[in-house]
């Protein structure tokens, strides 16, 4: 006699997760069985010392002060800056001619919020956007690429299509690492509407990380690839992220 | 219990939240074996289910609803990590290998041990361990807390429980005898 316990019995006899008939049954296998009781004996321990393990977990740092002092605390930082500020403003250079507007009508305008409303969308040209190293989603890159070439051909309507990479994606463009330099070179060569654009941030970060980027001589360089992006949505450009 | 009800009370809804503060980043520590980023998950945690809390349906469900809330605040601290497309192949590649900080916590040695081994279980097998030992929820809610199968609770659990066994018991203490064993 000889009832199958699995270890998955042994684990919810000590969690409590075994109703009355199931319960039954291990007791009259432990009976008989000094190897399952020690087992059990062990699991049970595991999870006491699990429990225990975490019963007084470090502090998390906390800051509590007392609340009256910082009170008085951000009071004198708060007098500090208004005399500073007094004294900056008393002593500027009153001869000086005011500061022309454009800083702040340039200000303005990078902060100004964008809108997509009234632009006419225009499927015939593409933008496609990639920013993964994966082989899968390169793979993608140039299916889509070619379908959108071959559609053009046999539908009899021009694309012009426009990929931007950037993050991982930079890999595609750059002359050391891209497994796709000879395909960019051949649908640079045969078709005029497609164009590879690198993101310069993206370009400027590897260089500061000490990594030499070297860009295929068919990719034009963007100072970013979102301000590239947006660009072409404005033109009424059709986004499609690979 | 409730916490619904304690917004009359103020001195006791401070002192429950407090407790459950303690709970939510004893397990969030467990988990992630990090002071700041557990304290940072529990006060998330809390802060999104005082937010949500009339989304709350069933007053008895508080303490696995909130914990759930961990788990998706857990998540989400992976998901703002760039560069990674899978957020479960970022949890092993953050937190399956052999470097803790467990030793900079040198309490007592079986705390200690017992820290770094559960470190080292897979992501999956730690957090349904956790949530059994520690907070002691059932399977099912600990299948409901992390939206997986009432089975794969089961299996994650024996594994766990499977390889800490032979790191905690097996192995250390034992040590000795077994090399006297080897003597002839």
């Amino acid at each position: 006699m000889k009832p199958e316990i699995s270890q998955e019995q042994l684990n919810a006899f000590i969690d409590g997760e075994l109703d009355l008939i199931e319960k039954d049954r291990l007791f009259v296998a432990l009976e008989g069985n000094p190897e399952l009781a020690h087992q059990l004996c062990t699991l049970r321990a595991v999870k006491e010392m699990v429990s225990h393990g975490y019963a007084d977990p470090p502090p998390a740092h906390r800051n509590n002060r007392p609340r009256q002092f910082a009170m008085s605390h951000y009071l004198a930082t708060a007098m500090v800056l208004v005399l500073g500020l007094a004294i900056g403003w008393l002593g500027r250079d009153w001869s000086s001619p005011p500061r022309p507007a454009q800083l702040t009508q340039n200000h303005a305008a990078m902060l100004r919020p964008i809108s997509l409303a009234g632009v006419k969308p225009d499927t015939r040209k593409i933008v496609l956007h990639v920013d993964s190293d994966q082989p899968v989603k390169l793979k993608t890159l140039f299916d889509d690429v070619d379908y959108l070439l071959q559609h053009q051909t046999t539908a009899g309507r021009p694309v012009q299509i426009e990929v931007i990479a950037n993050n991982y994606g930079l890999d595609l463009l750059r002359a050391d690492v891209t497994p796709y330099a000879a395909r960019i070179d051949e649908l640079a060569r045969q078709h005029t509407n497609i164009s590879f654009v690198a993101c310069g941030q993206t370009v400027r970060r590897l260089t500061k990380e000490g990594v030499k980027v070297e860009l295929l001589p068919q990719a034009r360089v963007a100072p970013t690839a979102i301000g590239e992006i947006i660009n072409r949505l404005q033109q009424g450009w059709t986004y499609i992220k690979v | 219990m409730n916490l619904l009800s304690l917004l009359g009370g103020d001195a006791d809804m401070r002192g429950q939240l407090k407790e459950r503060r303690a709970r939510l980043y004893r397990v969030a520590y467990s988990w992630c074996h990090d002071r700041a980023l557990a304290d940072d998950l529990a006060q998330e945690a809390l802060a999104r289910g005082l937010a949500r809390l009339h989304q709350l349906r069933d007053p008895a469900q508080l303490d696995s609803w909130l914990f759930k809330i961990l788990h998706n605040c857990w998540r989400d601290c992976f998901r703002c990590q760039k560069g990674f497309q899978d957020v479960d192949e970022l949890e092993d590649y953050q937190y399956a290998h052999d470097d803790t900080p467990e030793h900079i916590h040198s309490r007592s040695q079986v705390v200690d041990r017992v820290r770094t081994a559960v470190a080292l279980l897979p992501m999956g097998q730690r957090q349904v361990l956790t949530l059994i030992d520690l907070e002691e929820f059932s399977y099912n809610q600990v299948a409901e807390i992390l939206e997986i199968p009432v089975g794969t609770v089961m299996s994650r659990l024996c594994r766990g429980r499977q390889s800490l066994k032979v790191r905690l018991i097996e192995l250390a203490p034992q040590a000795k005898a077994a090399a006297l064993r080897s003597v002839k």
